[in-house]
């Protein structure tokens, strides 16, 4: 029975509401790596997948995703990251400082915010909860950096099983919010969850790097759909 | 006649005992031995740490390659004891930082990395975090004492 619930909120998740258009920034060509050069990637334990997965390929080449910057830090949630910096948050470092998301993102000059959080909101928040603390961080984003672009990946979903709180199910009802958010404040949704997603809307086995442990990490071959994904869904604007 | 080589040569055999011999910290990070860690590169220890490639004479850095295993390595040579002041305030802020984002996510990790931490001898400066890390803090303060 979860296991149908979890295709039928995948299917609604990637057909979007009905008589609206498909959700997120549509498929394109590859930009070039240099797009890359003005962006910084905010996340969790997932998208610190990525940051070492950039590292890796950078061996054979060195441009890889161009100058990319990442703030990310393991238990990073919306929740977390809008209280006040202390010796016990959790926010990331930058430049040998712990700041306020925001402000790390004016130290480091990003013109594109890539934000990717949810999965360590969902064990303590609601969908509407979390969703409600994403769109008050990145307005705080966009009040210290009014030039920055606002991209928001879908929260990407986990392997079969049975989870408190960050299930997949409610991982898809917190991706249709976030669509939702960035249809009514201007910003471009990223689905990469639809790149990862089997047909029962479960992260697929081959694409999993903890799948004894919390089964929601990447290994090398998401994060190449990954990186794939975001360089084919750019606004047409911006290539 | 050899009285005079030795008042002569005293004062340069003395320089040569007191000058600190250079270890090299990439030999030392491979005797570490570590498994599934991914090379970091200058610019990421100035994204992360605040260091400038102009700060050190040299440096190592790798982090474990899940991502997710709290293993971290940082070992720098500072150009004057100044910056190594600076680097070892970083650092020490990085070491804080890490225990509170492992805290409540991964009380295994975070369990490790409470017997870790930041280390400084002279213009060395280092970050050992990971799984049994006195052999490796070991192997550190003999290569830079």
């Amino acid at each position: 029975m979860k296991r149908f619930l979890c295709l039928l909120l995948a299917l609604f998740a990637l057909a979007g509401p009905a008589g609206a258009a498909a959700p997120g920034v549509p498929s394109g060509e590859p930009v070039p790596f240099s797009y890359f050069d003005d962006a910084v990637f905010i996340g969790d334990s997932v998208t610190r997948k990525l940051y070492i997965y950039i590292r890796e390929r950078r061996a054979d080449d060195p441009a890889f995703m161009g100058g990319v910057h990442f703030l990310t830090a393991v238990s990073l949630g919306s929740g977390n990251a809008l209280r006040p910096v202390t010796e016990q948050s959790v926010h990331p470092l930058c430049k040998g400082k712990k700041r306020p998301l925001e402000e790390s993102v004016l130290e480091l000059g990003a013109r594109k915010v890539y934000v990717m959080l949810g999965m360590n909101d969902l064990a303590s928040y609601s969908p509407q909860e979390a969703a409600q603390n994403l769109e008050t961080l990145l307005d705080r984003i966009l009040a210290l950096n009014p030039q920055a672009r606002i991209f928001v990946q879908s929260a990407t979903p986990r392997m079969e099983g049975e989870y408190d709180g960050c299930t997949n199910e409610a991982l898809s009802a917190y991706d249709l919010l976030l669509d939702d958010l960035c249809r009514r404040r201007g910003f471009d949704f990223i689905d990469v969850a639809s790149a990862l997603r089997d047909e029962t809307g479960c992260l697929p086995a081959a694409y999993c790097g903890d799948p004894d442990g919390m089964r929601l990490h990447f290994n090398d071959e998401a994060c190449a759909v990954w990186v794939d994904y975001l360089r084919t869904h750019v606004p047409e604007d911006l290539r | 006649m050899k009285r005079f080589l030795l008042v002569l040569l005293l004062p340069l055999l003395l320089c040569a005992c007191a000058a600190r011999p250079v270890a090299n910290l990439a030999a030392l990070y491979d005797a570490f031995a570590l498994s599934d860690m991914t090379p970091l590169s200058l610019s990421d220890l100035t994204d992360w740490y605040g260091i400038e490639p102009g700060d050190v004479k040299q440096a190592v850095a790798a982090m474990h390659a899940t991502g997710l295993q709290c293993d971290e390595i940082v070992l720098v040579e500072a150009t004057d004891s100044a910056t190594a002041d600076r680097i070892e305030e970083a650092l020490q802020a990085r070491y804080n930082q890490k225990l509170a984002e492992y805290r409540d996510y991964l009380p295994g990790e975070y369990a490790v990395l409470t017997q870790c931490g930041v280390h400084r001898r002279a213009a060395y400066v280092a970050l050992v975090l990971c799984h049994d890390p006195e052999p490796r803090v070991a192997l550190w303060e003999k290569a830079v004492k």
